[in-house]
Formats: structure tokens, C-alpha cells, sequence
């Protein structure tokens, strides 16, 4: 009972992050709004008048215009990403599998840039997520027929194959820039660094649907996937229709990456460094593990995304820059412990 | 529970072949209700083979293998799961899951169908057949070999089938938990269930199988009762070394001890 009781706990805490980085997000920037001016405008927006509520029509546009749509992006993306991870090192049997490292979220990009060249003004924005929902299918079904061996797969296989698949995905969108047009060019350059920042209610509505349905299958696959812990061998003789959970589970990781890296860009190592910590707190079973992740996914986003409006003056930093300065050492750390643990690169 | 005796498990005429090599030819055997049968042989006789048939694992080339009078392909994973339990050799866990958590494991095919008594129930059995009690808080990624051969023990026993499986469950263990894990599996036999054991200890298997199959070379060299399966000239000819065998007690239990200077 007592590690149910820690799952809970550390919920509601990654929670009351979630709302305070929120509130911190909706009031910091160029234009200052008080804490009382974003809860009236809230209040107003569910139908209660408050005195709190803002009166400069100004405040209340930068709030819904640019500041929700943009927490709530960032609240989303994190919260997929977190879970596609924890899904993705699930079927792995790793704990170092994760949708940026093994080359789903260059897959991703991939589609996504193709969509942006073939015209995606005619698709729109649900068209980039379709395609980068392919990208990412293709790889991580790649990553997983080439890397796997007896239901387990080796550091070494893993990272090699993520390579692979990086340096493909990243000649591939090279050569999409090429071929593309000056104005196509600027909106993959630009969308290629990682960037939540003028997120549209319309791209929030699609993570938001993806993301939401993504992250409650996961948590019905969770008890499956604590069993997939003991191998597939014995997973199988306690019952799970083995084959069916692997296939369920890649497309729902190829989901929550696709629609992510659709409209934010390639932000790294989230799906790595968030379900790794929250498994040191709270141990390794999936359904808290998932639910955790996801409020802490979403967490670190919406903080990091006020890191990247307030860390330099008057400049916005990308957010996948920021994610990758962070996670990027955490991955070495993960692999000097693993190394030094097993004695080699197993 | 099927009424002692009944076959649970037939072979017939059971071929297994891989990368072109004949693994197991012409196996025909039967698991029956409240007994334990040993499957031993030489390294590579085809005894993890033979367990990944039976079990449902693979299917075999040639032949068919019936579970309860069905065809076992056509069983679901999960009403396999409710009719047999399986111990197999390799046992590492990908996550540092805590041992109560790996034996709680052995309940997943129940989901729906026991209360939490039930399962509660099944899970301190299964614990205390297996000697885990002290085990239960610690992280299984850390536990020694045997300790964890102990704790995949208990997870097959909480998950309470009537046909057991287990390859090599003394082999990581020592003396006094070898002989432990087979009284379990002697227990779960008096029970009525059945009980398949693969084991390389050919004293062990005399001591404590009803019936013992011997295997070489993928063909059935022997099955019967350990008195008349375990005879010095059959065991000296399938290993390729000179043994002697001294039969203790009234059920004359055959003990196997190989010829030494």
C-alpha cells in the first residue's frame, strides 16, 4: 500500500507544480498580468463576472491568444512525451529507450517537414500531424524489428539503431529543405529547433485530443506492461496476448510523438529524464509510473517554457535547446551508472 | 480440480524441428492429475524443448499436444494462463519491481474472476511454499541468483494452476532449498494437480517423481517409474558415463552415483 500512497502523493505535488508554473507562465512576459487578472479572466471564461476579471481588453487578449494556448501546449507535449516514454521502455525492457535518443522523434520530424513542403496550408494543421504520426510509426517499428532480441534489447543495439535512424531522418528533412520553397524552408528551419511558442488554439484542440486518449490507454496497457517486466516469455504464460500489446503499444508511442513533435519540434529527453526520476520515487509499477509522468511531462514543460522567455532579456530561447542542454548530460549519467553497474555495455 | 489420474496433458507422436536439425522425434507422453513427472536427460536431449511444447510456447512439426482434450493452439494466452503455470530458466526482470510485486504478478490471469481474499490468499501460500517471506520488501534486481529463482517460484505458485511446469527450478539452489522446492512440488501433486518437472539431479528426480521421462538425443529412451527407468546399464549408455545405482528404502528410490577412482 505504502509505494500507492508515495504514487498518489508525488501526483498531487508534480500537480500543484503544474498550477503553480501555470499561473507563473500566464503572468510573466512583456506585458505583466496579475495573478488576480489571469483567475477573474478564467472565472469570466466559465461565466462568473469578478471583480478580478481584467478590465484592458488588451490583458485579456494576450492571455487567450498568446499565453493559454501556449501553457497548454506545453502542458500536453510534455505530458506525451513523458508517457511515450515510459510506454516506449516498456516494450523495450530499457530504461534508456526514449522517442528523441532512438530516432521516433527525427521520424516525426520527418513526416512533418514533408507535410510542411507538400503544401500543409492545404492539409492543415491536422495533415502535419498525420504525416508526422507515419514518420514516427516507420521508425519506431524499425527501431523495434532491428534492436530487439528475446524480448530484451541491448544498450549498444539500441543506440546504434538510434543513430541509424537519426542520420537517415535528419539527410531526409536536409533534403526536404533543399527541394523546398524560401517561405516552406523558414517554417521547418525554424520549427526544427523546438519551439511551443505561438501555438494556435486549433494545433492545442489536436494534441489535446491525441494526447488526452493517448495517455488513459496507456494507463489501461499498464498492468500488462508491469508484466512485460518479467520478459515475454513469461509475460506471455501469465496470460497477455503478447504480440497484440507490442503492436498497440508502438502506434500509441508513434501517437504521442507524432502529434507532439507535429507542431513543437524535436524536444528531447523528456521521455527519458522525467519517467526515470519519477520510477527512483515511486518504483517501477506502470500505472503510477504513467499517471506521474504524465503531470510531471507537463510540469517540466510549461517551466522550462518560461526558462526560455525569461532566462536571456527580450529573447526567446528554443525550448528543444533547452530540454537537450539539460537532458543530454542526465543521459550520460544514466549511461555511466548502467556502465558501470553491468560491467560493460549490456 | 480434475480427479487424480486423468491425463491434463497428451503428446502424440510430437517432431520438433529447427534450422533443419531434428530436435524431438516421436515423443508420446501423458501428464496426469497428482503426479509429478521428470523430464531428464543429457545437455541438449531436447528437455527445454519437450516443456516449451507442452507448455503451449511452440507448436510442435510433427504430431499434436492436447490440453484437456483440446488442442492446445487453440487455447487464448489467457485461458492457457488459467489452466497452467510456467517456471522457465531465465528470469531476469527488466525494472527493480519489489518482490511482493513479482509474485502479485502471479494473479494477473484472475483478474476478474477471485476476490482480493482470494488473491491475497494465494499470494502468502505461494510465499511461504517458496520461502520468500524475508525477500518481500527488497527490490528483485537485487537479490542473488537463487533468491530469485525462489521468488519466479512463488510468482508460478500464486498463479494457481492445475498443471505446473518447471525448468531447472533447483538449479540455482542450494542444498536444502533443492530439496524444499521439490516437496512443494510434491505438495502441489498431492493436491491433485500436475506437475512437469525438468531436472538434471538424477537422485533428486528418483526421490521425488512418480514417473520419469528420460530423454535422448529428442527420442523417449525410457518412461516409467524411477525404480525401473533408472537402471545402471540405461543411464551408463544415454550419459556415456559409468554410474552406480543403489536403491534406498522400502520403495527402493533409485540414487545415482557416477563411478570415481
Amino acid at each position: 500500500m505504502r509505494p500507492r500512497i508515495r504514487a498518489v502523493g508525488l501526483t498531487f505535488l508534480l500537480a500543484g507544480v503544474v498550477v503553480g508554473g501555470i499561473v507563473l507562465s500566464a503572468i510573466t512576459g512583456q506585458l505583466a498580468v496579475t495573478p488576480t487578472e489571469v483567475a477573474g479572466s478564467l472565472l469570466r471564461a466559465v461565466g462568473l463576472d469578478t471583480a478580478w476579471a481584467p478590465t484592458d481588453p488588451i490583458v485579456e487578449s494576450t492571455l487567450w491568444v498568446v499565453r493559454f494556448p501556449r501553457i497548454l501546449m506545453g502542458l500536453l507535449v510534455g505530458a506525451a512525451l513523458a508517457v511515450a516514454g515510459a510506454v516506449m521502455q516498456a516494450i523495450f525492457g530499457n530504461p534508456l529507450a526514449e522517442p528523441g535518443v532512438v530516432g521516433v522523434s527525427s521520424g516525426a520530424a520527418l513526416g512533418a517537414a514533408t507535410a510542411i513542403v507538400l503544401g500543409a496550408s492545404v492539409l492543415g494543421g491536422a495533415g502535419i500531424a498525420v504525416f508526422a504520426f507515419l514518420g514516427a510509426l516507420l521508425a519506431t517499428l524499425l527501431v523495434y524489428v532491428v534492436s530487439r532480441a528475446g524480448g530484451r534489447t541491448e544498450v549498444v543495439t539500441l543506440l546504434l539503431t538510434g543513430i541509424a535512424i537519426n542520420a537517415f531522418a535528419q539527410a531526409g528533412i536536409a533534403f526536404v529543405l533543399f527541394v523546398a520553397d524560401t517561405a516552406s524552408r523558414e517554417q521547418i528551419v525554424f520549427w526544427q529547433l523546438g519551439s511551443i511558442a505561438g501555438s494556435l488554439w486549433s494545433q492545442v484542440v489536436i494534441v489535446a485530443a491525441v494526447g488526452v486518449a493517448g495517455v488513459i490507454a496507456a494507463i489501461l496497457l499498464s498492468q500488462r506492461l508491469d508484466l512485460l517486466a518479467l520478459g515475454e516469455r513469461n509475460a506471455r504464460h501469465l496470460g497477455v496476448n503478447v504480440e497484440r500489446l507490442r503492436l498497440v503499444s508502438i502506434v500509441l508511442v508513434a501517437l504521442l510523438t507524432g502529434v507532439a513533435v507535429a507542431f513543437t519540434g524535436i524536444i528531447a529527453f523528456v521521455g527519458l529524464v522525467v519517467p526515470h526520476i519519477i520510477r527512483m520515487i515511486i518504483g517501477p509499477a506502470h500505472r503510477g509510473l504513467i499517471v506521474a509522468s504524465a503531470v510531471g511531462g507537463g510540469a517540466l514543460l510549461v517551466l522550462a517554457d518560461l526558462l526560455t522567455r525569461t532566462l536571456v532579456a527580450g529573447a526567446e530561447l528554443p525550448i528543444g535547446m533547452l530540454t537537450s542542454l539539460i537532458g543530454g548530460p542526465f543521459f550520460f549519467y544514466l549511461l555511466w551508472r548502467q556502465r558501470r553497474r553491468s560491467g560493460g555495455w549490456a | 480440480m480434475s480427479a487424480r489420474g486423468a491425463p491434463l496433458i497428451e503428446a502424440r507422436g510430437v517432431g520438433v524441428r529447427r534450422d533443419g536439425r531434428s530436435i524431438l522425434s516421436d515423443i508420446d507422453l501423458q501428464v496426469r492429475a497428482g503426479e509429478i513427472l521428470a523430464l531428464v536427460g543429457p545437455n541438449g536431449a531436447g528437455k527445454s524443448t519437450l516443456l516449451s511444447v507442452l507448455s503451449g510456447d511452440a507448436l510442435p512439426d510433427q504430431g499434436q499436444v492436447t490440453l484437456l482434450g483440446r488442442p492446445i493452439g487453440d487455447y487464448r494466452a489467457l485461458e492457457l494462463a488459467r489452466l497452467r503455470s510456467v517456471l522457465t530458466q531465465s528470469n531476469a526482470v527488466s525494472f527493480p519491481f519489489r518482490v511482493i510485486e513479482i509474485v502479485q504478478m502471479g494473479r494477473n490471469p484472475w483478474m476478474r474472476n477471485s476476490t482480493p481474499d482470494e488473491d491475497r490468499e494465494a499470494v502468502i501460500r505461494a510465499v511461504e511454499a517458496a520461502d520468500v517471506e524475508h525477500l518481500l520488501g527488497r527490490r528483485f534486481t537485487s537479490l542473488s541468483g537463487g533468491e530469485q529463482a525462489r521468488v519466479s517460484l512463488a510468482r508460478v505458485l500464486a498463479q494457481s494452476t492445475d498443471i505446473v511446469l518447471l525448468d531447472e527450478p533447483t538449479a540455482a539452489l542450494d542444498l536444502r532449498h533443492q530439496e524444499e522446492v521439490m516437496r512443494v512440488a510434491r505438495d502441489l501433486a498431492a493436491q491433485g494437480r500436475a506437475v512437469v518437472v525438468v531436472v538434471h539431479d538424477l537422485s533428486l528426480a528418483g526421490a521425488y517423481a512418480d514417473r520419469i521421462a528420460l530423454l535422448a538425443e529428442g527420442r523417449l529412451d525410457a518412461l516409467g517409474a524411477p525404480a525401473d527407468v533408472m537402471t545402471a546399464e540405461r543411464v551408463s549408455r544415454v550419459y556415456g558415463l559409468d554410474v552406480r545405482i543403489h536403491r534406498l528404502g522400502a520403495s527402493q528410490r533409485p540414487v545415482v552415483l557416477p563411478l570415481r577412482d
